[in-house]
Parts: structure tokens; sequence; C-alpha cells
């Protein structure tokens, strides 16, 4: 039944494709030099970068160019590149509990993360979070950080051991023997994430059988900014047209036609990250981990990121004989009562705490975030490429890897208030036509060892045949699982998933053809 | 209306030149022959050489830094800071090619963050159970693993050898910290091997291969298998990561494009404009212009196919470029020529004239490098 809805779906969609109405629409010209002309420009012209080398993530947009931001894009650059140190300034942060020392630690080439055989956050490109939670509800951890951290300053402790946690990467035999019809074989690889109960360091608030563990990667940041110039309204959209297809949509996001939940206190739909937790961009990804990976406080940041239940890990510390008889020789400037399980108590529960990022250095560091472009599109004019293109979106690829959008005005917002609206300071991209190959809503593929909750916004493809250059692998889904574009795809067919009557579809192209669908996939 | 019009032609004349990408050259044509052999030359008169210097230079000072760790006398530290001199610049020859191995494998981060952690570094200092560890016969190991990058390559080296720009007083340096800088030197030789192990492959030394292979260190192309070098060689064949050989030739002015603008728009702005002494790199040894040469060196080096002694003109970047536009090879020639003179015209120590209006001029003749790189990138890409 489902299936046949989403037939239907695929149809209305294709249908669609014949409306110049840029934001409900894919287009498929029947002239393919016009897609190519305008797809080419992956991120619009105030997006695109036509570099495609190693740096081909790392570029500003022209935005950035044409408004005479480069030098604080390059200023901002320094803070995502380097290296935190607990006290040489500029680069401050760090403390006391921390996921990674710098942000391209985890998003190696401004890419995704890369398939780990083990969790260190010393380990280069190792993109994973490590995601705690009760097996049973769902619900996070709350005696870890959602974002737990296995580093820190002295003499605190991390929350979790990392040493103890282990990675088995085990295999996966789908319905079909991992095998095509015409005979060709396909590997597939799915992590089991083990973490003792000895390793946590703070008391579980969960009792210990009831927790699962998962991975979840970083993917790319080049392009956010373009993303968040789409407009609440037309994302509205899509979720209207997905939800009269007959899609099933996250009932946490969207129900009964509209809106079941917006970002925080605003207006403002829910945009980013694989679990949409998160609002407009100046909210969103960078703004939020520059605080909460390194631990960067700064004039509006100015607590420290521990456990969800802050004062579990504070109790847990403050008790801690170790930490106490050091904590005054570390922390001299926090010897206020002379008791120290109060005083590090107090310090851990802080939120007045020193700036350690300047508002410039910030209001910089958001330039570089806003401002990054994406890699233009390569060789879509080749004729193998075109076939995958139309292939792409004939088996319904594109009803979720939503081909083309446009962004509005862009007169973005800040939830925290730090940048006013359309702030001059930060690049903007008004009415841009792009291809992120998203719809930006929630689907479930039902793989084995899935993602928390089941629901994982679809991610953007732009860009992504370039991370053998870029990032040094071709990893690709939540936890780097598939290797390649093709255990990417066969991952979608899993029974129950949204993406099966697609991959079913994959599945009977002769062998020229799937190779044209991975050449495409590769070349956007 | 004007505007709009101006817009729209420009998107599709841009869009039109843009379906020229890789299409204009075609396998076995003459120019896709000239760039596989600028690849190739590249791969075996630049990156090769600069690479095994460096590795020879990084295992002379860990071996340097291991002696005097047991015995420190002052004509050994200034011997060993003479070595990580030389070490440092063959490292900041290698900065046009940070693609690669250097990138892929986190290896410019890791023996190259500063600054230094200082905080980091007094903690370390007072734990005897980590400099006991350090001390071990697996100390490269275990500084690699455990220390971070903040406290690792060469800016712990150097904070540790160098004073003000010169070497320190022997007995100024503690045991604790010889422990340290000797782990760290290490450290510092594998990941150097990383690099050329990465791209030369089995034209190695094997005793490079088997250390890696001995403390489980990556050094090839992920998925292929290959080193880094024939990589760019096949560059256009199955698994190779290049497109086109085409596509490895602006690979390689890219990287020379990246540097040229981290010298002007980073290294030297950052502090210049900022007034900021905090963004100066090499602040201990007083060697940051140097550096900046270096890096400018390497630009040189990749453009005309090859470190001085090993150039074949007749397969360099330089070569292809002025059969597409001769006038466009000079400018890159010119501004290769101008960054360097400007650079050398900066009054030294950078750390106590970072404020001189001379760095502008610098910075100015950086980024004229970087844009006319640029163009080139463009040029080949439409050609």
């Amino acid at each position: 039944m489902k299936k046949t809805f989403l037939i239907i779906a695929a149809a209305m969609l294709t249908l669609a494709g014949c409306k110049p109405d840029d934001n409900t629409v894919t287009p498929t010209p029947d002239n393919p030099a016009e897609g190519v002309a305008e797809e080419t420009y992956a991120g619009g012209q105030l997006g695109t970068t036509f570099n495609q080398s190693a740096s081909a993530f790392e570029d500003p947009t022209p935005a950035v160019e044409q408004a005479g931001m480069v030098n604080a894009f390059k200023y901002g650059e320094f803070f995502f590149e380097h290296t935190m140190t607990q006290n040489n300034p500029p680069f401050m942060g760090l403390g006391p509990l921390y996921v990674r020392s710098s942000c391209e630690a985890c998003h190696p080439g401004y890419g995704h993360g890369r398939r780990m055989e083990r969790y260190r956050a010393d380990d280069w490109a190792n993109g994973y979070l490590l995601v705690v939670f009760n097996k049973n509800t769902g619900a996070y951890e709350t005696s870890v950080a959602g974002m737990p951290q296995t580093k820190a300053v002295p003499p605190f402790k991390p929350s979790i051991d990392e040493e103890k946690i282990s990675i088995a990467w085990l295999g996966y035999v789908d319905e079909w023997g991992n095998r095509f019809p015409d005979g060709e074989t396909y590997d597939l690889i799915y992590p089991e994430v083990t973490i003792p109960e000895d390793a946590f360091y703070a008391p579980l608030a969960t009792p210990y059988g009831e927790l699962a563990f998962r991975l979840e990667s970083t993917i790319g940041i080049y392009g956010t900014g373009l993303l968040d110039a789409i407009p609440d309204d037309s994302l509205k959209a899509q979720y209207q047209k997905e939800e009269a297809a007959g899609a099933q949509l996250n009932p946490a996001i969207w129900a009964g036609g509209d809106w079941a939940s917006l970002y925080g206190n605003t207006n403002h739909p829910k945009r980013f990250t694989y679990a949409l937790s998160r609002g407009p961009l100046q909210d969103a990804a960078g703004a939020n981990a520059i605080w909460n990976i390194p631990n960067v406080t700064r004039s509006d940041r100015r607590s420290h990121y521990l456990s969800l239940n802050k004062s579990i890990y504070a109790t847990a510390a403050s008790q801690d004989p170790e930490v106490q008889s050091l904590f005054y020789h570390y922390f001299p400037q926090w010897n206020v009562s002379g008791d120290p399980q109060t005083d590090i108590y107090n310090y851990l529960m802080c939120d007045t705490l020193p700036a350690e990022m300047t508002d410039k250095d910030y209001v910089d560091f958001m330039v570089w975030h806003r401002g990054l472009a994406v890699p233009a599109a390569r060789n879509l004019g080749d004729s193998t490429i075109q076939r995958g293109r139309k292939l792409f979106r004939e088996m319904g690829c594109a009803s979720c890897h939503r081909p083309g959008w446009t962004t509005g005005a862009d007169n973005f917002t800040d939830p925290n208030g730090f940048f006013s609206d359309a702030d001059a300071r930060l690049p903007r991209y008004p009415y841009q036509k792009i291809w992120p190959y998203t719809d930006m809503v929630q689907h479930r593929l039902f793989m084995v060892n899935d993602i928390r909750t089941g629901w994982c916004r679809t991610t953007p493809l732009w860009g992504r045949g370039l991370s053998p250059i870029c990032s040094g692998h071709a990893d690709r889904l939540h936890d780097c699982r598939a290797r390649n574009v093709i255990e990417a795809i066969m991952w979608h067919g899993c029974p129950g998933s949204d993406a099966r009557w697609t991959v079913e579809k994959f599945r009977k192209l002769s062998k020229a053809d799937r190779d044209a669908v991975v050449k495409f996939i590769n070349a956007i | 209306m004007a505007v709009a019009v101006t817009a729209t032609a420009f998107a599709f004349a841009a869009c039109t030149d843009e379906n020229k990408d890789n299409q204009g050259t075609q396998p076995g044509d003459d120019s896709d022959q000239r760039a596989a052999a600028v690849a190739t030359q590249f791969v075996d008169n630049t990156v090769a050489p600069t690479y095994t210097a460096l590795a020879e230079r990084a295992e002379l000072l860990a071996f340097q830094l291991a002696a005097l760790k047991t015995a420190p006398t002052q004509p050994g530290l200034e011997e060993a800071c003479n070595t990580f001199l030389a070490a440092r610049e063959e490292w900041e020859k290698s900065e046009a090619f940070l693609f690669g191995a250097a990138g892929d494998f986190g290896i410019d981060p890791h023996i190259d963050s500063w600054p230094l952690d200082e905080d980091a570094f007094a903690t370390l200092m007072n734990s005897p159970a980590m400099l006991a560890a350090l001390d071990a016969e697996d100390g490269d190991v275990v500084a690699g693993e455990r220390l971070g990058n903040a406290l690792l390559g060469f800016h712990g080296i150097e904070y540790i050898l160098f004073a003000d720009g010169h070497a320190k007083n022997v007995s100024d340096i503690s045991a604790s910290q010889w422990t340290y800088v000797a782990a760290v030197a290490g450290d510092l030789r594998n990941r150097c091997y990383q690099l050329e192990v990465g791209w030369m492959g089995g034209k190695a030394p094997a005793s490079h291969i088997a250390k890696l292979d001995d403390i489980e260190l990556a050094y090839t192309v992920a998925g292929s298998g290959n080193s880094y070098g024939d990589n760019m060689k096949n560059a256009g064949q199955a698994g190779s990561t290049y497109m086109s050989r085409k596509a490895a030739v602006m690979a390689i002015v890219q990287g020379c494009s990246d540097i040229a603008d981290e010298v002007g728009s980073s290294k030297i702005y950052s502090a210049w404009h900022g007034e900021d002494i905090t963004y100066i790199e090499s602040p201990y040894s007083h060697m940051s212009i140097i550096d900046f040469h270096n890096n400018i060196v390497s630009i040189q080096n990749a453009y005309l196919g090859g470190v001085e002694g090993q150039r074949d003109d007749s397969k360099s970047v330089h070569a292809f470029v002025k059969a597409i536009n001769s006038s466009l090879d000079a400018r890159v020639i010119n501004a290769i020529e101008n960054a360097l003179a400007k650079i050398d015209a900066m009054p030294a120590p950078f750390v106590q004239h970072y404020a001189d209006p001379a760095n502008g001029q610098a910075v100015e003749a950086c980024n004229a490098l970087s844009e006319v790189l640029d163009e080139v990138i463009e040029t080949i890409r439409k050609n």
C-alpha cells in the first residue's frame, strides 16, 4: 500500500517538474544542456566555487568576496582549523570537558568524517559523536552530554573513558544476498558499539542494561549558509507536498498539515542536524559546535557544556577526592570558599564564566561558517552522467534527495540575538538557485543498528563526490557504514525503508546504468 | 533591469564555459600527454626529493635528541638546532603540496600546530606517569597517540630548543623536557616517514616502510591502496581519485595558490594587520620570515618542474601554461619572484617587527601570486 502511495508521489513529483515554480519542482528539462548550465552552479552564482582540488570545500563564496569579507573569513577560518589550548590566546577553550581539540579534526578537509575502527578523540578525521540513549524510550542518557566528552583538562576526568569503547564492524547480508540480479556483488558492514559500565565516570541515570550506543558522524560544512537561506515557507511547502503524497513524516516535527514543533522559542522550523535539532544557522551547527566541541566560551555562552543534567557530572567531580586534591593547584582563582567540593561544584555549574573567544573573533568565525562555498558540479555535460541524472530522477531518488531549491531574501535570524536580522556583518545569499539534493526532511531507512529514533534528515549530496580528494575517503551515511556510493544506496533498501521502492528499481538496472547513477552522484 | 540583463547574460556565458570541464583535452592528445608528464615530473622531482630530505633530516633530529636526552651538551644542542632548522626548511618547502598524504592523514596539524599549549605542557612536566611513558622505548608512539596536536610537532620542539632566536643554554633544559622533546621528535620523524612513503610508496626506504607498518600508520590512498604519487601519475585512469590528467595539473596549481594565499592572508596579514603577536608562527626560533620564503620556494619548485638541480622545464606546469597563454605564464614567474623579493625585504625577526609597513607589501605580493595562480587554474580548466 505504501509503495503505491509512493509511486503516485513519484508521479506527482515528475508532473510537478513541469511547473515553473522553483520551490516545488524537480526540473528535468528535455534539453539536457539547459539543466547542465544551471545545475553546474551547485551553490548558485553567489555560492559556488570552481575549485575541484583538495581545498574545494574550503573556499569563500563569491558573496563573501563581493561583500569585502575575505579577511574576516580568513580570521574565522583560524578558529576552525587551529587546535584549541587552555590559555594561549586567541585559541582558548577546552574546559574542563571536551569532545575534540579542534573543529577540523572532525571535519577532515571541511568534509564528512571518516569510518573509524576505534574511538579516539585525537585520531584525525574521527568525526564520530557518541550517542548514548535509552533503547526503550530513545531518550538521551543524562549523566553524559548529548555529545559525550572523552577528554578532560586536569584535574577533571572525562565522562567516558574512550580506551574502553569498542567498535566492531559486523557483516550484513541483505535479503538479496548482497548481489544484483546480474551477479555483481557488494559488501555491507555496520558498527556495533560497546561501552562497558565502568567506562562511565558519573553515576548513570538510566539502568546500564537499558542503554544503547551509536555513532553519528559529522558531515561537510560547506553550503550551510545557502541552506539557511531557503525560506521557511518553502520548507513548509515541501512537508505539505510529501504529506499529500502519502509519505510518513516524523510526528515530532510535522503533524496534521502543520509544524508539530518549531525551533526553541522562535517561529522558525528545524532544518539542521540528522535529528533536526537545530533551526537557524546562527544557533546551529558551527555556532553551537565551537562552544560544545572544544568548549570555547563566548559572551553569549558563558557556561560549560557538561552532562545533560549538569549537576550529575558536577556532583561526581566535586566529590572525587583526586579532583579535590588538585583543583586549587590548577584553578587557584576558584579558591573562593576554601572548601574544594563547594568550589568545584560552583565552577562547573557557573554560567558567568569569562569569555574565551572575543566577539570580533566570533563574528569572523560566523563569516567563515556562513561563507563557505559549494563546489560546482563536475562534467554534467558528460553523456553517462546525463544518463545517471535522468535515472536518478526516474527511479525516485529525487523524491527525498530533492535536487533544487531557490533561496529567499535571506534575511536570516539569530535565535541568540547576537546577530540582528540580516546582520550586515555576515554574507547573504538572496534568490539563488541551489542544488543540494536534499528535501531537508527526515525519513527512515530501518537499518540494523539504526540511528537513534530512526529518523534522519536527508543528507545533502552536493560536493560529496570530491570527498576522496578533499577528505581522503569516500565513506557515507550517518555512521560511515557505507564505504562507497553503491553501499550507501543498498543500505537504503532495507525492509520497511522509505527508499525501498527506489532501491528495488536500482537493483534492476543494468551494470552500465548503475555505474551511470554512481557517476552522476559523484559529479554533483 | 540593466543589471538583471547583465546577470542573465553572465550566467549564460559562464554556464557555457563551465561545460568545458575536462573536455578540452582528451586522453591521448598532445595536451593530455603533456599533463601526464607534468604530473609525473611533479611527483618524482618536486614531491619525492622534498619529502626524502624532510624524512632524512627529521630522522637525524630524532637521533640527535635521543642522544642528548641521556648526555646533553651545548655543542650537541646547537647541532640539533641546526638539524631542526634544516628539517623545518624542507617542511616549509613542501607546503605547496599539503594535499594528499599531508591532508588526508592530518599530518599538517599533527606536526605544525601552534601555539604550544603552555598550560598543558606545564601539566605534562608534572606528570611522572606520562613522562615515564614518553621515556620508554615506544615513547614516540605514546607521544603521537596521547599528547594531542597542541603539544606535538615542530613548535613543541622549537619551544624546548630555542629562546629568542637562538639555541638555549643547555642547562636551562630539564631532564623532563629532554624526555618530552626526544619523544616528540620521534613522532615527528614517524609522520615525516608517512609523508615520504605516502607519496613514494615502494620507492621509499624499506626501513621507513617497516617502521610505519610496525606502528600501524596508514600511508596509502583510501580505497585503492595506491601511493599518492601513483594516484596522481595515474590520473584519469580507474582507481585514481583524479578524474583527468588535467585535474591533476589543476591540483598542483591549486596547492600553490592555497599556500600563497595562506602566507599572504593568514601567516603575515593576521599578525601585521591585527597587530597581534599571538598570530605568529615560529616565534621562538625567529624563523617566521625564512618559513614564508620557503613556502614561496615550494611554489617555485612545483611550478618550474622540480627542486633546484632536478628541474625539467619541458615537463613543468610553467611550460604547460606557457603553451596555452605565454603572457599569463610570464605573470606567474614575475609574481613568484616579486613575492620572494617582498618577503626577503621584511625586517627580521617578524616577531619584533610584525607591524612594519614592509609586511603589507609582502601581503600584497603573496595575494597577487595567489590570484594569478587562480587565473592559471581557470585557464587550464577551460582549455
